[in-house]
């Protein structure tokens, strides 16, 4: 229980709607934590209770060992929060904005000075620090949003889809930024539904879905927890750089191939492979060993993506 | 090396560290926004287009004839131009939810009301700045006095406080209900906006002839000139104080207490008023047995008197918009303070001072049994003199009633149950009618008030003649309030009981982990 974030058992209702029930995880200081969920699965919720913005029916939180419902203004200090809307008041400047909020902080003179220049210079907003903000593209307004859960330098970090509509270049800068800020020992929390995302950032995670937890730990544990569960064959995507008519008859040789799926004519299949993992790349060598040209060789339902998709199938309505 | 000017800059940059950051943020934004500009310039311009029709007219215009065009600009200003923007402001910033983000900086809610309050009264200054002149050219034109002039205006910055605070509150409801939302944007809008341009008109037509002057004249020679002054100033502060605290209530983030203030204020509010019903009864009393008691007698003094009574309807129907509009998620922290309360006296204490509607409920109807009792044992001797004003008074009983009625079918579980379908209606219908209806009205003259009788069951001219009526009525109200002092006392008990099972439930928990 000595983490840095303690969530336990919230649960929040809207009139007769539960919207979250008993959900609890914990996760501490430099690492990254993932919240996975579908939408309306409550993710936002629980993160607007964690920054103090709305209140748990019952349950409680606890950042740095104070309670979000008991010692809200202790907490405020602690977070920074990145909402999953990004309003923009009018007339004005990027470095306005960033300056009020710093100023909001209480941060004084050159102290505050420093945190907004700082904050421009990570957020790589020089250049158009002078823009107003309502003229912002999404992924720069994203950006500034980002910029300013950091200006009085937060031990903790709470993000609600941060990566929602961002370019593919964006989505790797800001990885590379959570990961600096990890690194620099802050604890993150993002939430997001672009799975594959979070597989290779996040130390750990929880998927919740209808307001429950499913699932939640360590990144690896879950991948392996899950394929333990899964009782379905491993499924291999498998396809050639030239047609060959004769490879559906070799490989339906295979010893342990079961099911052989053809998806392009002589180039493309599906492997459904029968046994255990350390048979798999036998299959590979021996393709390669009869002088099929391989191109992909790929074991699917691996990715957080897929496990996903198979944990949270048919909850969905 | 710093150059002068650098020098100059970082100075004025730490002695913004002294400001508040929402004044600097809403002045940076009105600087950008050209707020500031076209403030003044709307000023000028509003008033040089009469300004040429003067110039340009053959009859000799008077004086004070431009003035009260020129006041007509400024109330109107006043009283619905700028409410409004302050409206407008808030309301894009909680929907681009910029207030929800700084309600968990370091600022707190009233640092934002107080912010953009000041911003809009810099915006109003402005404003009136830029009348100024030409009121002063009007007074230059002859026929108007510099005294009236002056009144003028600080009777509108003086409006302009209250007007703004009615729409900043107005702006930090904005997240409520559509039709709700309506009803007060209604409210603020027409309400307060009618009755600050109409008021305002209305005094500049009175200045316009003089009367200002004989006002004071009158006014300095007063023996209860201090009090009265004293009741006006510290009753104005109240009030926007406790708009203030409304305003403060709404924008703050559900974690914090957000009803406390507001009571606080109420309480003032009401402890100065009953102050003063008490006075103005007293004074009445010794008019009707046509003693002085060592009051000055004057028959402005009696109008004025009951004018204030309209202030109590202003307020009344304020309140209870806010009340029912309170939420019924109890501030966590004061839930626990509460469950830890002991004794009954904090009890009673806790739950008028604890967010919540129901508790809402029972903060204002005590205070309005409290005045029912007031002006139930004063009824006995002076009623007669009273009734043949026509007073306000009357109404006053008849609201105390009618929202007794909306409490009933809003908190009690039998008549809740029975009139669920139509319980919103009904308490919209009842407010508009029998509430806010009575108000608007009385600010016609009372010859006008009496053909809209139609509107208040009890009719008042007949109230005043006949005693039986009288007493009848006296009776139900007093039924009213003896009622809602029951339900006061079983909901107290109610709360009793609920602590008791929730320290039960701790204990056994507690001793179960042990
Ligand atoms: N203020 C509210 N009143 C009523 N219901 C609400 C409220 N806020 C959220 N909900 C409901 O709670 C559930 C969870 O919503 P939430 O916004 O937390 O989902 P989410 O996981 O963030 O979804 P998304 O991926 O779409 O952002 C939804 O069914 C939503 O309808
Ligand atoms: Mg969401």
């Amino acid at each position: 229980m000595g983490d840095l974030i303690v969530v336990d058992n919230l649960t929040r209702m809207f009139g007769s709607f539960t919207a979250i029930k008993d959900v609890s995880f914990s996760f501490d200081s430099g690492s990254i934590f993932g919240f996975i969920g579908p939408n309306g699965a409550g993710k936002t919720t629980t993160m607007r209770i964690l920054s103090t913005l709305d209140i748990a029916t019952t349950g409680d939180a606890f950042i740095n060992g104070y309670s979000v419902i008991d010692e809200p203004d202790k907490v405020r200090s602690m977070i920074g929060f990145m909402p999953d809307y990004y309003g923009a008041p009018k007339n004005m400047t990027i470095k306005d904005y960033l300056d009020f909020f710093a100023r909001a902080y209480l941060l004084k003179g050159e102290k505050r000075r420093k945190s907004v220049e700082y904050v421009i210079d990570f957020m790589d907003m020089k250049k158009i620090q002078d823009k107003h903000v309502v003229t912002l593209s999404k992924g720069m307004k994203q950006r500034l949003c980002l910029g300013r859960a950091l200006i009085h330098d937060p031990k903790i970090l709470i993000l609600d889809e941060p990566a929602a509509g961002l370019d593919p270049r964006a989505r790797i800068e800001l990885r590379e930024l959570l990961k600096i800020l990890a690194e620099r020992g802050k604890a993150i929390l993002i939430s997001s539904h672009i799975l594959t995302e979070l597989s290779e950032l996040c130390d750990s995670c929880a998927i919740i879905e209808q307001g429950k937890i499913l699932s939640h730990g360590n990144v690896n544990e879950i991948q392996e927890s899950l394929q333990l569960n899964n009782k379905s064959l491993p499924v291999i995507s498998l396809s050639l750089l030239e047609p060959n008519e004769d490879i559906l008859i070799h490989l339906n040789e295979i010893p342990f191939v079961e099911q052989v799926e053809e998806i392009t004519k002589g180039k493309k299949f599906k492997l459904k492979v029968n046994g255990n993992k350390n048979q798999i790349p036998q299959i590979l060598k021996n393709l390669i060993d009869s002088g099929y040209l391989v191109m992909e060789f790929k074991l699917e339902g691996q990715n957080l993506e897929d496990l996903f998709l198979n944990i949270t199938k048919g909850e969905v309505q | 090396m710093k150059t002068k000017i650098e020098r100059l800059d970082s100075i004025a940059e730490e002695i913004t560290d002294y400001l508040s950051p929402l004044t600097i943020k809403e002045v940076r934004q009105s600087m950008k926004g050209k707020l500031f500009l076209s403030s003044f310039l709307l000023g000028i311009v509003a008033c040089l287009i009469p300004s040429i029709y003067f110039a340009s007219t053959n009859n000799q215009v008077q004086g004070k004839d431009a003035f009260f065009i020129f006041s007509v600009i400024l109330f109107s200003g006043v009283g619905v131009v700028f409410p409004f923007m302050a409206f407008a402001s808030l309301h894009e910033d909680r929907l681009n939810s910029t207030y929800e983000l700084m309600g968990i900086t370091k600022l707190n809610s009233h640092q934002l009301v107080w912010g953009k309050w000041q911003s809009s009264m810099v915006q109003v200054s402005l404003f009136i700045s830029s009348v100024m002149p030409f009121l002063t050219y009007s007074y230059f034109m002859k026929g108007i006095s510099f005294i009236s002039i002056l009144a003028i205006v600080i009777i509108a910055f003086v409006f302009a406080q209250a007007a703004n605070l009615f729409g900043i509150l107005a702006g930090s409801l904005s997240h409520l209900k559509k039709n709700r939302m309506i009803l007060y944007l209604l409210f603020v809008f027409v309400g307060v906006g009618f009755l600050c341009v109409a008021g305002g008109i209305g005094l500049a037509h009175e200045a316009s002839r003089g009367s200002i002057n004989q006002f004071l004249d009158h006014f300095w020679k007063l023996k209860e000139i201090f009090w009265i002054t004293l009741f006006i100033v510290s009753m104005t502060i109240a009030f926007e104080w406790f708009l203030f605290e409304l305003a403060a209530g709404q924008l703050a983030p559900v974690t914090s207490n957000r009803s406390s203030r507001c009571r606080y204020a109420l309480t003032l509010v009401y402890i100065l008023f009953i102050a003063f019903a008490w006075v103005m009864l007293d004074y009445l009393t010794a008019r009707a047995l046509g003693r002085s008691y060592g009051y000055s007698s004057s028959l402005w003094l009696a109008r004025s008197f009951s004018a204030m009574f309209a202030f109590v309807f202003v307020f009344v129907f304020t309140l209870s918009l806010f009340i029912l509009g309170e939420t019924d998620e109890l501030s966590p922290l004061q839930h626990k303070k509460y469950l830890n309360s002991s004794g009954f006296l904090s009890r009673i204490w806790k739950t008028l001072y604890m967010s919540g509607r129901s508790s809402g409920y029972l903060f204002l109807l005590s205070m309005l049994v409290l005045f029912q009792f007031l002006f139930l044992i004063t009824d006995l001797n002076i009623f007669d003199q009273w009734a043949k004003r026509e007073s306000i008074l009357f109404y006053f009983f008849n609201a105390v009633f009618f929202i007794s009625f909306i409490y009933l079918i809003n908190n009690l579980s039998i008549v809740k149950k029975l009139t669920a379908p139509f319980r919103r209606i009904a308490t919209i219908v009842i407010l508009v009618l029998f509430v806010a209806g009575p108000l608007m009205f009385f600010w016609f003259d009372n010859p006008t008030g009496k053909s809209f009788n139609v509107f208040n069951p009890i009719c008042f001219t007949e109230y005043g003649r006949d005693k039986k009526l009288r007493h009848y009525y006296s009776l139900v109200n007093a039924i009213a309030a003896v009622l809602l002092c029951i339900r006061c006392i079983f909901h107290i008990i109610r709360a009793k009981r609920e602590i008791q099972t929730i320290r039960k439930f701790d204990a056994g928990e507690r001793g179960a982990s042990q």
